[in-house]
């Protein structure tokens, strides 16, 4: 008997020794942060980011810099200078910045939507772009009528809008596109495509899109009874039909992930960039009673956000 | 013309309220003209930068139509002469309206639409905080400021008709208050004043206000007073030196007879016996009188002079009586004579002689008063009263009228044919010469009163 007692006092020894071991692994790591701007959702990443780390038990010493305030070149020089293991960027300035301007220090990035950006042997992170797949998939499962999909780009987005439509004609979509120079030319470009499209995606493209093209399109998609896909829950409430979205906080936690596989010394080049993998999508009711879609409660259950109601 | 006072003050007062309402009535007008400037200039502004605003659409996507109908729209609105949009290539959009009036304010705007940043993913997370504006187009517009104008020209003509109207008002009002409280006492006062240059020093300006005007008045009638005894002093003067030429002409004449009467008189005394007692006591009489005589002619020779009083201790009653005593008893003829002379008056200091001329100068005028009259009564009387010795002559003659009274002192005021009119008038300078004064009283048909005062009282204290 004083013997099992025994045993079980050295086991819970061992127990508490092995936890306070734990304890000692605890070390500091530095990481320096640059965020493009105040953005709310890159602090949101920057909030999975952290509790990630916090999760796993690693204490993040950080520096943090933000473009909206410091000067791009002293944060150069001041990263130069502390040599931390790893850079974080947050969005497409700062990762403009960092490519190219900090050697060999390993940079991690998400926020960015154009996956070319994150081009480089020490760069890897999340993008923001939602595969088109996804899209194609809830199209398929929820718009059953739609058989050409409409979509207008520019220079800016040719190469996007190429991969998009070659994923549209593997799921056995037509697509329309119109190639225009500016957002101006909106409208003849939607005079012609609107007749011949159920459906209506829009490209991250700056050229083409800004406030009032998108009221123009979103008026435009209401005349003429075709659904937009827009490009985050914004435009849905904003009158877009349906628009996908991404959890940022989890493109944080996912981008930490990969940033411990590198701290763990692994090489960037070895780990590829990828997809944000939780998405979520929202919709707007007014906008589907107008357009004559009629969306089961059960997918309206789905939806992270309604608008409309 | 004449312009007098009161015309002046209401010209200055009116004059007073017309610049004041017309600084008033500037001030306010151009008060009144920058507050409709600015509201109409307010009013534009807001106007170009709402259309600027609904213009960013159809200039952004080049929809002519609805640019057309908003210009007719700006168009229609007041004041809105001329509307032009053009883009930012210069290209007219829209351009309709009259552009050359000659009063007319330009107002532009820019046309401007919000661009995403070069950020790309701020598509995707929304714009944040960074916004991009772009211009796109010009839209300019000219009002017309004839509405304004009109406005500006009804209120000035108020203003005009206001100000007139307050300013005749006012002066009427000025005008009537003036008249009544200045203009008619001061008419008075310019009317009453001519009637006294005319001549008539007695006449009394009656002033109802209590002003300055009233006090005026009362102190032109002070003025008045004074220059009316003034110029009775004159006068007597006047009279008084004609007088002293003819006296002391006729005096001169008459004292060297008098020598001779006197050295005959002188004579006479020694040569005349004693039979006859008349005799002696003739000539004394005519001795006396003719030594009066030559003291009454030393007088005259020095009417212009202050009269020399030899002063001396005068019993006034023995006066009186030496006085009677020397007029010829004839003179007495028919008259009921009475002396009443009292016991208890002082002596005093006084030229006896001068005293014995005045009573018998007023015994003499009371005699002659009552020539013509039934029941002659003369009395002099003597008597104290206070600190004063009164001497008094009356008669039952035939009076002095009232309007002459004031005159029987003056030199050569005489109503009888052989009188010289001085008798009363020396009188009066003897007594004044002893501090004292001569009164009289008098009633047509029934007599006169002539008192003589003299003090008593400063000769008790001399005495002592
Ligand atoms: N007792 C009196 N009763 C009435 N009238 C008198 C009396 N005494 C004077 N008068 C009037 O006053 C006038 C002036 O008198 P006043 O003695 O000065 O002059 P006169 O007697 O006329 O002349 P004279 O120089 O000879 O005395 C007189 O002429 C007379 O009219
Ligand atoms: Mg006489």
């Amino acid at each position: 008997m004083p013997k099992k007692i025994c045993q079980i006092i050295c086991l819970f020894i061992t127990l508490l020794l092995f936890h306070n071991m734990t304890c000692f692994a605890l070390e500091k790591t530095t990481v320096s942060v640059v965020f493009s701007s105040d953005m709310e959702a890159y602090h949101q990443a920057w909030e999975g980011f952290n509790e990630f780390f916090k999760k796993n038990g690693v204490n993040l010493s950080v520096s943090t810099y933000n473009l909206a305030n410091d000067d791009p070149e002293t944060v150069i020089l001041r990263i130069k200078k502390e040599k931390p293991p790893i850079v974080f960027a947050l969005g497409t300035r700062a990762l403009k910045l960092l490519k190219m301007r900090v050697g060999e220090i390993p940079i991690i990035v998400c926020m960015v939507i154009n996956q070319d950006e994150i081009n480089g042997a020490n760069i890897t992170g999340v993008t923001l772009s939602i595969p088109t797949m996804i899209k194609l998939q809830w199209i398929n499962e929820n718009l059953s009528q739609t058989k050409r999909i409409g979509l207008i780009y520019s220079i800016e987005t040719a190469e996007l809008v190429a991969k998009i439509s070659q994923d549209c004609k593997k799921s056995g979509y037509e697509v329309v596109a119109q190639k225009i120079n500016s957002g101006e030319e909106i409208t003849w470009a939607l005079q012609k495509i609107a007749s011949r499209i159920d459906c209506f995606l829009m490209v991250p493209d700056a050229r083409i899109y800004f406030p009032k093209s998108i009221e123009y399109l979103l008026m435009e998609g209401l005349k003429r009874k075709f659904a937009v896909i827009g490009l985050s829950s914004f435009y849905t409430k904003a009158g877009a039909f349906v628009s996908f979205d991404c959890d940022y906080q989890d493109i944080g936690r996912q981008t930490a992930a990969m940033a411990m596989k590198i701290l763990n010394g692994q090489s960037p080049t070895d780990i590829p960039s990828e997809s944000p993998r939780k998405t979520t999508f929202s919709l707007n009711l007014l906008v589907a009673e107008k357009i004559g879609i009629k969306i089961p409660p059960v997918v309206i259950k789905e939806a992270k956000e309604v608008f409309g109601r | 013309m004449r312009i007098n006072i009161t015309h002046k003050i209401i010209f200055l007062f009116i004059l007073l309220i017309s610049t004041l309402s017309i600084i008033i009535g500037f001030f306010s007008f151009n008060y009144g003209k920058q507050a409709l400037m600015i509201e109409f200039d307010d009013r534009a502004k807001a106007l170009v930068k709402s259309l600027a605003l609904n213009c960013e659409y159809p200039v952004l996507f080049d929809n002519k139509d609805m640019l057309s109908s908003i210009g007719a729209n700006v168009l229609s609105l007041k004041d809105v002469i001329f509307c032009e949009i053009r883009n930012e290539k210069g290209q007219v959009l829209f351009k309709k309206g009259i552009k050359n009036k000659p009063y007319n304010h330009e107002y532009t705007a820019v046309i401007q639409t919000e661009k995403v940043n070069d950020v790309e993913e701020g598509l995707v997370l929304g714009n944040g905080q960074i916004r991009k504006f772009e211009k796109i187009g010009r839209i300019q517009l000219i009002l017309s400021l004839d509405n304004i104008r009109d406005r500006l020209l009804s209120i000035q003509r108020a203003l005009i008709l206001i100000i007139s109207l307050g300013i005749i008002v006012a002066s009427m009002a000025i005008t009537l208050l003036l008249r009544f409280v200045l203009g008619n006492p001061i008419d008075k006062l310019v009317t009453d004043t001519r009637i006294v240059s005319m001549g008539n020093l007695d006449y009394k300006i009656v002033m109802n206000t209590k002003d300055e005007i009233g006090s005026l008045a009362i102190a032109f009638n002070e003025m008045l007073n004074a220059l009316k005894i003034t110029q009775n002093k004159l006068i007597k003067t006047e009279k008084m030196t004609a007088v002293v030429q003819i006296v002391s002409e006729a005096a001169h004449e008459i004292r060297n007879p008098l020598m001779v009467i006197s050295s005959g008189i002188y004579l006479l005394k020694k040569v005349i016996c004693e039979e006859n007692p008349i005799v002696p006591k003739t000539i004394k009489q005519i001795e006396d009188a003719v030594s009066r005589m030559s003291l009454f002619i030393e007088d005259l020779l020095h009417f212009s002079r202050p009269i020399e009083l030899k002063m001396d201790k005068v019993k006034i009653n023995e006066v009186i009586k030496v006085a009677i005593s020397e007029l010829s008893e004839g003179l007495f003829f028919g008259v009921d004579m009475k002396q009443e002379l009292a016991d208890n008056i002082p002596e005093i200091l006084a030229d006896s002689n001068r005293l014995k001329q005045v009573v018998v100068n007023l015994v003499k005028n009371a005699v002659e008063a009552m020539k013509e009259v039934v029941g002659k009564k003369l009395e002099v009387r003597s008597e104290k009263e206070g600190n004063f010795i009164k001497i008094s002559v009356s008669d039952t003659g035939k009076g002095i009228p009232a309007e002459e009274i004031a005159s029987v002192f003056d030199p050569f005021h005489t109503t009888k044919k052989k009188g010289m009119g001085l008798g009363l008038s020396i009188c009066n300078r003897f007594v004044e010469a002893h501090g004292g004064r001569i009164e009289v009283e008098s009633e047509v048909g029934k007599g006169t009163r002539f008192v003589v005062w003299l003090a008593g009282e400063t000769i008790k204290e001399e005495e002592k």
